[in-house]
């Protein structure tokens, strides 16, 4: 446990001191703010648009941050060649496991700030719901998966542009699969319905990851498991490639 | 002196390109050894091989006569790489204590670490601020955290001015002095002439050259390291 806190350290001081989590930080206050203007624009619906809209900022926001700071930050270890520092002290399942969690609480600490900046914001335009906190929940879990993925784009890919592109190309596939799923369902040929469901093997399963309404705790615990395991495969994936690549 | 790492016949390719063709020397213990060579000589590869940051393609490499498993080189071996540069939003000192939680030491060895290479004063700057010097001691530090036998470093010297030069230097002599076995890989061959009880040379992917720098100055009779070393490359 000892060692595994040097990494989560490491990575949450290094993060939260950058330059760009503060850009955030700041962008994310300021979206907050300026969502109570665009949900004034909504008539008859101002509560229900001003959650949609926070949510969806802040969605966003957390994506951008995590993705940035988790390939920049594998990007910077190798080009200073600080990993090599710290593979010489300790095993790479420390290494990516460590790095992983922090990412992990990094993302928490920022939905809490999010959060945090939201309440004020709902509470005085009497938007707030009890949905909107479960929603918080069924997004860290989805970053989550966001960290696991650019953990391991970060570990596969040699260029810091690739890896940011595979990072975001497979989140948007991920996204829009349940729908595409069910479309090709629908109206599809054999094959393309045969291939959706392979990918829907592979890609992160996101309407698992979501708060439907009449979803109880266990829908949460359910999300929490699966989450568990994709996370576990794509750092067992992460470490079977660093342990073959050469640096 | 007993061997502490010892090589056969190591062989390492890049896509068949070969860079190592077949390296075969022995450190012992209490040793302070040079390893020099051209660019593209094969140091660092040599290094990263030694280090298990490379996996190599043949031969083999022992460390107290047993071959070397990933165990030893997490507790008996600190590295200081080339270009060697920390997190940068951290100070020094809470760089060192996180990395000391992590090997089991105590926080009192931070400190004497830090007072050893003079950054006693200089602990809780933050490393964007550090001076080229200050990031190698910083970096000597982190490498001697867990109190390692052999201390490897590439290039420790790189960028630095005389003055920053000679500091290592000192500090490398000061380690040995402790009972430290230090092996280094140097350009700067005043570096090496000074402090170094062995030295090899490196040249196209094998070793031209091994032993004691008296004996290769008298071999090429040669007034410094710098004029044998290019009579052994065949640069002169």
């Amino acid at each position: 446990m000892k060692k595994i806190s040097v990494f989560i350290l490491l990575t949450l001081k290094q993060s939260v001191r950058d330059r760009f989590f503060l850009a955030v930080i700041f962008l994310a206050g300021f979206y907050i703010l300026l969502s109570v203007f665009l949900a004034l624009l909504s008539v008859g619906h101002h509560a229900y648009v001003l959650r949609r809209i926070s949510l969806a900022g802040v969605e966003l926001l957390s994506l951008l941050l995590l993705c940035v700071s988790i390939t920049t930050s594998f990007s910077r270890e190798r080009d200073t060649r600080i990993r090599e520092v710290y593979l010489t002290s300790f095993s790479p399942a420390l290494y990516l496991g460590g790095k992983l969690l922090g990412y992990i609480l990094l993302a928490f600490f920022f939905l809490g700030f999010c959060l945090l900046a939201c309440l004020p914001v709902l509470l005085f335009n009497q938007a707030f719901a009890f949905s909107f906190l479960t929603s918080f929940y069924y997004l860290w879990l989805k970053l989550s998966l966001v960290c696991g993925l650019a953990l391991f784009f970060s570990v596969v890919c040699s260029s810091l542009f690739t890896a940011l592109i595979s990072i975001l190309a497979l989140y948007l596939a991920a996204e829009i699969l349940p729908q595409a799923l069910v479309i090709v369902t629908r109206f599809g040929s054999g094959f393309q319905k045969d291939l959706l469901e392979l990918l829907s093997l592979i890609l992160p399963r996101t309407d698992l990851l979501q708060s439907a309404s009449g979803s109880g705790p266990e829908q949460a615990v359910i999300g929490f498991i699966y989450c568990a395991l994709y996370l576990f495969i794509l750092w067992l994936g992460s470490l079977l490639v660093i342990q073959k690549k050469e640096y | 002196m007993p061997e502490l790492i010892s090589l056969n016949n190591l062989k390492k390719s890049f896509a068949s390109v070969p860079v190592l063709k077949g390296i075969s020397f022995s450190l012992c213990r209490g040793d302070i050894f040079g390893l020099l060579g051209l660019n593209g000589a094969g140091k660092t590869t040599l290094i990263k091989c030694v280090l298990g940051l490379l996996g190599h393609d043949q031969g083999r490499i022992r460390f107290k006569g047993r071959a070397l498993q990933a165990e030893d080189i997490y507790r008996q071996c600190g590295f200081l790489p080339e270009n060697f540069f920390p997190p940068r939003n951290l100070k020094g000192r809470e760089f060192l204590k996180i990395m000391a939680v992590g090997l089991c030491f105590s926080r009192n060895r931070v400190e004497e670490l830090l007072a050893l290479t003079g950054m006693s004063g200089a602990g809780d700057k933050y490393i964007r601020n550090y001076s080229r010097g200050m990031i190698q001691r910083l970096g000597i530090c982190t490498a001697l955290l867990k109190n390692p036998e052999v201390l490897i470093l590439d290039e420790p010297a790189l960028g630095l001015d005389p003055a920053g030069q000679k500091d290592i230097i000192d500090l490398l002599s000061l380690l040995n002095s402790q009972g430290k076995t230090v092996f280094f890989s140097s350009h700067i061959l005043s570096q090496i002439e000074k402090v170094c009880s062995r030295a090899a040379i490196l040249d196209q992917g094998l070793i031209s050259w091994q032993g004691q720098i008296k004996d290769l100055k008298e071999k090429h009779g040669a007034r410094d390291l710098e004029q044998a070393f290019l009579k052994q490359v065949g640069q002169r």
